[in-house]
């Protein structure tokens, strides 16, 4: 499980088990035994989705374990560690991290708890997100890693890039695939605040762009995906369904209209070759291949 | 050519070209910080060859040895490239600014370079939709 999938797991997982215990009254330990069949039963005291997400993140867990909450390398789920794990949280929180049992919490403390959902969410949501903008937007890495939440426009669907290859601010029209996921995304941030950030709270560059672009090949099981790639496929992609080389220039933002063709649209293999050759007919009269 | 161009000592000369580079000349920051990348390696150079001791100096036969000093380094043409253009830079600044004698390019000193970039090749049609996916897979539990 990638750090990401992981930070999210145990969030869903720890504040599953709080609420649990807290609806419930049962106690931490017996909580912890209880195994994947017992979901529905358990999922009825809950009113919010907790133990739901978790289920779908449990699901995709490789183990042969039966428990329903268990580490995120699906070995069984200590009460001990649980209670370090709430500690700990609390503390992030800047709550007092006595008293720590989930039944002896206030609900302003749950609810704090609960707020920490997208500090959990967002290491996931940025490697997808940086992704979706190389994949489907074909932007630049840098440009990618620069974004700041005052950047997005979201009513007139444009991201305006201030630091770019041409050090000139430049409009991006905006996907329309991505409004909402960017919409949700960017309601959690200040206005000033980048988009994308490491633990430590300091900005990305390039290379964790990077980085982000291979977790998800990792995950898809593909190898040799760079960012670069990606603004070339995008580029390909068009040209294939037809889109003008002039619109592909605008798209990548290049200051030269001929660089799309020279630099992105190199014919994928043989086949396009062939397409092009199969509808080439200097002479009407066409010799048929199945005569030899 | 040394006792013809009096120059002042390199430290002062760098200083000089990184506010001519970026007052004259318009140069980014990321690009002066790859010129002085690229001196620093040319001053490498110079030291390191026991042959070229009489002090700063840019010349065609100097610029020829330095690329043969990155190629034995295992550089490729690309960086190559890279290195002349900053080194190249510096000349020019010094034709410019002390009447050094005027720059020449990697092709008249003789050197041969690639310079011919293969463009990137473009992910097959179905490692891109299953790349695409994924990647809508997740942005759907954005919320």
């Amino acid at each position: 499980m990638s750090y990401e999938a992981s930070t999210e797991f145990r969030f869903f997982r720890d504040m599953a088990i709080v609420c649990l215990a807290r609806n419930s009254k049962l106690p931490i330990r017996q909580i912890l035994q209880k195994k994947l069949s017992n979901f529905d039963e358990l999922n009825k005291f809950f009113t919010n989705d907790l133990l739901a997400n978790y289920k779908n993140l449990r699901d995709k867990l490789i183990t042969d374990e039966a428990w329903l909450f268990c580490t995120s390398e699906g070995k069984l789920y200590m009460a001990g560690k649980f209670t370090q794990n709430i500690k700990h949280m609390l503390q992030k929180a800047g709550l007092p991290t006595k008293p720590a049992h989930p039944n002896k919490l206030s609900q302003a403390q749950v609810e704090s708890l609960l707020g920490q959902r997208f500090t959990h969410q967002r290491p996931g949501f940025q490697v997808i997100l940086a992704s979706a903008l190389l994949g489907l937007q074909a932007m630049r890495p840098e440009e990618v890693a620069g974004l700041v939440k005052r950047d997005i426009d979201l009513d007139s669907r444009i991201i305006t890039l201030e630091k770019t290859k041409s050090q000139e601010p430049q409009p991006v029209p905006i996907h329309r695939d991505l409004i909402r996921p960017l919409k949700a995304y960017i309601a959690y941030l200040k206005p000033d605040e980048p988009l994308f950030i490491r633990t430590t709270g300091t900005r990305w560059n390039r290379k964790d762009v990077h980085y982000a672009v291979l977790k998800i090949a990792k995950r898809c099981g593909l190898a040799k995906i760079n960012p670069r790639r990606l603004r070339t496929t995008v580029a390909h992609e068009m040209a294939s369904a037809g889109v003008a080389y002039n619109v592909i220039s605008r798209v990548l933002r290049h200051s030269d209209e001929a660089t799309a063709p020279r630099h992105y649209l190199v014919l994928r293999g043989t086949e396009e070759a062939r397409t092009a050759l199969d509808h080439f007919h200097p002479v009407s009269n066409q010799i048929d291949e199945m005569d030899v | 050519m040394s006792a013809i161009h009096q120059l002042p000592d390199i430290a002062t000369l760098r200083k000089e070209f990184n506010r001519f580079a970026k007052g004259v000349r318009n140069t980014t920051e990321s690009t002066l910080a790859a010129y002085n990348h690229d001196l620093d390696t040319y001053l490498e150079y110079l030291v390191s060859d026991p042959k070229e001791s009489s002090g700063f100096e840019i010349n065609e036969h100097r610029l020829r040895n330095f690329v043969i000093f990155l190629r034995e380094r295992g550089n490729v043409g690309s960086t190559i490239q890279r290195r002349l253009d900053g080194v190249g830079a510096f000349w020019k600044f010094l034709y410019l600014e002390y009447d050094y004698p005027q720059p020449k390019t990697a092709k008249d000193c003789g050197i041969r370079l690639k310079n011919k970039r293969n463009p990137t090749a473009s992910i097959p049609r179905n490692e891109y939709k299953i790349f695409m996916e994924t990647i809508y897979d997740e942005l759907r539990s954005i919320n």
